[in-house]
């Protein structure tokens, strides 16, 4: 899932006190970011209060309501929120970053400030620790490591590792990240392929990722 | 329907239906205590069969692991002969202090060998002789029959790398070449983080399946219904093993007798906002709650509820609710007390101390209850101050209510002071059920802004 983290109470009033404006509307949205626990109902709902509390304080006469949909990636969801848009001067949405964006694209009169920090695609390790597993390179090469991503976890991306600053299984960046690679070669040694792993892997192509410009895709069954 | 399931060795209880199942061999474990649903195999290659049990016991011994890095050696636990030499050496507590069982297993070889060899030179080599049973009997009869103990300090022996033993003490410094029977460290079962995946039950840092908790006597987990005994509870639990058996063979007869819920008031869960994140599975310290694979959502199980609230306060989609909770109205001065700690200090301090209306005291099952934004908006009115009172850290009834609740208020807090306001309008203290008197320092400190 796309894990976000919500951006700090002193960045979200300085972004808002640019702004002019009597309502504000907090929009959350109901899957990724709500499984990581920064943009779901709760989350809007603590947010909503608190900037009231801040306004009450500055003695600013603000109004806050507050909204949830399933995605905010899809139209269908972010059409549902047309009255409540128009009736708020702007909206403050707890997103990830691709939700801002829609709701920008369907409504372009209108200012949309992001709430949360992107981090990245992850999944849950423990409670409430969230992780980065992937980072959407367009190419997946899973099936050459073993199920253990280099591309994404290991810090230098390397195909054919470890480098010299892997250490007691972790890495030089940062000792709390495991070395992909020290990963990497016990599972090989634990499914015993560890002799596949000498084969040498050519450069990573990465006209898939980023490299090409912003990506696209089609799936013509559903598009034609 | 069983009356319990044992996971590893089964115990004699012949008032109780009961069965046992390899716990390498069970594959899921769903509801409650009262209906307990396993899924297991009987044996590795078979099909998997489906029970129900009222309650479960979890009776795995703990791993043996030999302090020393040589795997031949052996330990207290084997059953070799080995009356072909002419000295032994035991050693206990070589690693760390054992447990008292450690002892017992230790002595009672050392007479059983020392009275089938009765020219064999023993010496027997502790840093801690612990007494469970008849220990200190077993102790006396050692000795007796000729077996030299010798209690050393953790520096002064030293096992080497041939086996040799090198034993040294003020002035004294001998070389032992004999063979060395060892008393193995305990460790918890390999399968028991599997079984507490399973049962969604708490483990403790070293990885038993129980943790420090006062409400959790003595073989208790969090979630009801499963008891841990033995080598699960981690390796204090072979030393009153029988009367930890004892303990949870009447509480099982007991709720077969009677299971009533803990809690009046019921939580549901909103099928419709539930997005299935687990949270709330993962934060339940009592593994009350499970996915109900027919509405697509999680379900709150009522039986194991014991209504703590930690669900509420973090379910990121706010599905879970109390049926038919009012809102709350209070203005002013208030203060909310844990139902297991404050609360009851404070009733032992005296409700009528307190001048009418001049402070709302509100009950809450846990401060793991508090939600961020019931913070925040009960500090909208200016001359509202909130003061919650927790318990004090391994005291709380749902296993770290009071971490949570300090964990709330401090971001609450840390928010506040980013935004200019002032921070000490929220507080969060600790208090056992028999601080009285300090309840009535502390609310009358609070209120006038000191505490």
């Amino acid at each position: 899932m796309i894990v976000g983290e919500q951006k700090d109470i002193e960045e979200i009033v300085e972004m808002l006190d640019r702004e002019e404006f009597k309502s504000l509307l907090i929009v959350g949205c109901g899957t990724c970011v709500t499984v990581s626990m920064a943009g779901g109902e709760r989350e809007v709902n603590s947010l909503a209060e608190v900037l009231r509390l801040y306004y009450k304080n500055k003695d600013k006469d603000v109004t806050i309501n507050t909204d949830t949909v399933k995605r905010q990636c899809d139209f269908e969801f972010v059409d549902k929120l047309e009255e409540e848009i128009n009736n708020n001067d702007i909206v403050l949405s707890l997103a990830c970053g691709v939700g801002v964006q829609h709701l920008v694209e369907r409504y372009p009169d209108k200012i949309v400030l992001p709430g949360l920090n992107t981090s990245f695609y992850g999944a849950n390790i423990d409670n409430g620790i969230m992780a980065e597993r992937c980072i959407g390179c367009g190419e997946c090469v899973l099936d050459k490591y073993f199920g253990i991503c280099p591309v994404a976890r290991c810090s230098k991306s390397l195909l054919n590792g470890p480098c010299g600053g892997s250490q007691d299984g972790k890495c030089e960046v940062d000792p709390e990240i495991d070395c992909a690679w020290e990963l990497i070669y016990n599972r090989a040694k634990r499914i015993g392929k560890l002799d596949e792993l000498i084969e040498y892997q050519p450069p990573k192509s990465w006209n898939s990722y980023r490299d090409g410009g912003p990506r696209k895709l089609t799936n013509e069954e559903y598009s034609s | 329907m069983y009356d319990v399931i044992f996971l590893g060795e089964s115990i004699n209880s012949p008032l109780l239906s009961s069965l046992q199942i390899n716990p390498e061999l069970l594959v899921s474990a769903s509801g409650e205590i009262g209906d307990f649903k396993l899924r297991y195999r009987e044996e590795k290659d078979q099909d998997i069969k489906e029970i129900k049990a009222c309650n479960v016991i979890v009776n795995m011994d703990a791993e043996k692991e030999i302090p020393i890095d040589n795997e031949n050696i052996l330990t207290f636990y084997d059953q070799q002969d080995i009356s072909e030499e002419d000295s032994i050496i035991f050693i206990q507590d070589y690693d760390k202090i054992s447990p008292a069982i450690m002892s017992k297993i230790g002595l009672n070889k050392v007479i059983k060998l020392c009275e089938k060899n009765p020219d064999i030179q023993i010496y027997y080599f502790y840093r801690s002789m612990r007494f469970m049973d008849d220990n200190d009997q077993l102790f006396e009869k050692a000795r007796e029959k000729g077996i030299v103990f010798l209690k050393y300090e953790k520096d002064n022996l030293n096992i080497n790398e041939d086996n040799t033993v090198d034993y040294s003490r003020e002035d004294i410094n001998i070389k032992f070449t004999d063979n060395i029977i060892i008393a193995p460290d305990l460790k918890p079962s390999f399968g028991l983080e599997r079984i507490a995946r399973l049962f969604n039950i708490e483990k403790s840092p070293e990885g038993y399946l129980q943790t420090e908790n006062i409400y959790l006597q003595p073989t208790l987990t969090g979630k009801r219904g499963v008891y841990v005994i033995g080598g699960s509870r981690g390796p204090t639990g072979y030393t009153n093993f029988d009367q930890d058996v004892e303990f949870t063979l009447n509480e099982i007869k007991a709720n077969l007798e009677d299971i009533e819920p803990v809690v009046d008031d019921e939580r549901i869960v909103d099928d419709k906002k539930c997005i299935l994140c687990y949270n709330c599975y993962r934060i339940c310290p009592h593994g009350a709650i499970e996915e109900d694979e027919e509405l697509d959502a999680m379900k709150i199980n009522n039986l194991a509820c014991q209504g703590c609230n930690a669900c509420i306060s973090r379910c990121p989609a706010g599905a879970i609710s109390i049926v038919g909770e009012e809102e709350k109205t209070y203005q002013g001065l208030r203060v909310m007390m844990c139902e297991n700690s404050a609360e009851i200090a404070f009733e032992k301090y005296g409700r009528d101390k307190l001048e009418n209306g001049e402070i709302n005291i509100e009950t809450i099952p846990c401060t793991g209850s508090i939600k961020k934004d019931e913070i925040f908006r009960y500090l909208n009115e200016p001359e509202n101050k909130l003061l919650i009172l927790g318990c004090f850290e391994e005291s709380c009834k749902h296993i770290n209510g009071d971490k949570r609740g300090e964990q709330v208020v401090n971001e609450v807090k840390e928010t506040l002071k980013k935004l200019d306001i002032d921070d000490n309008r929220v507080t969060f203290k600790r208090l056992s059920p028999r601080m009285a008197e300090d309840v009535g320092n502390y609310l009358s400190r609070w209120k006038e802004g000191k505490l």
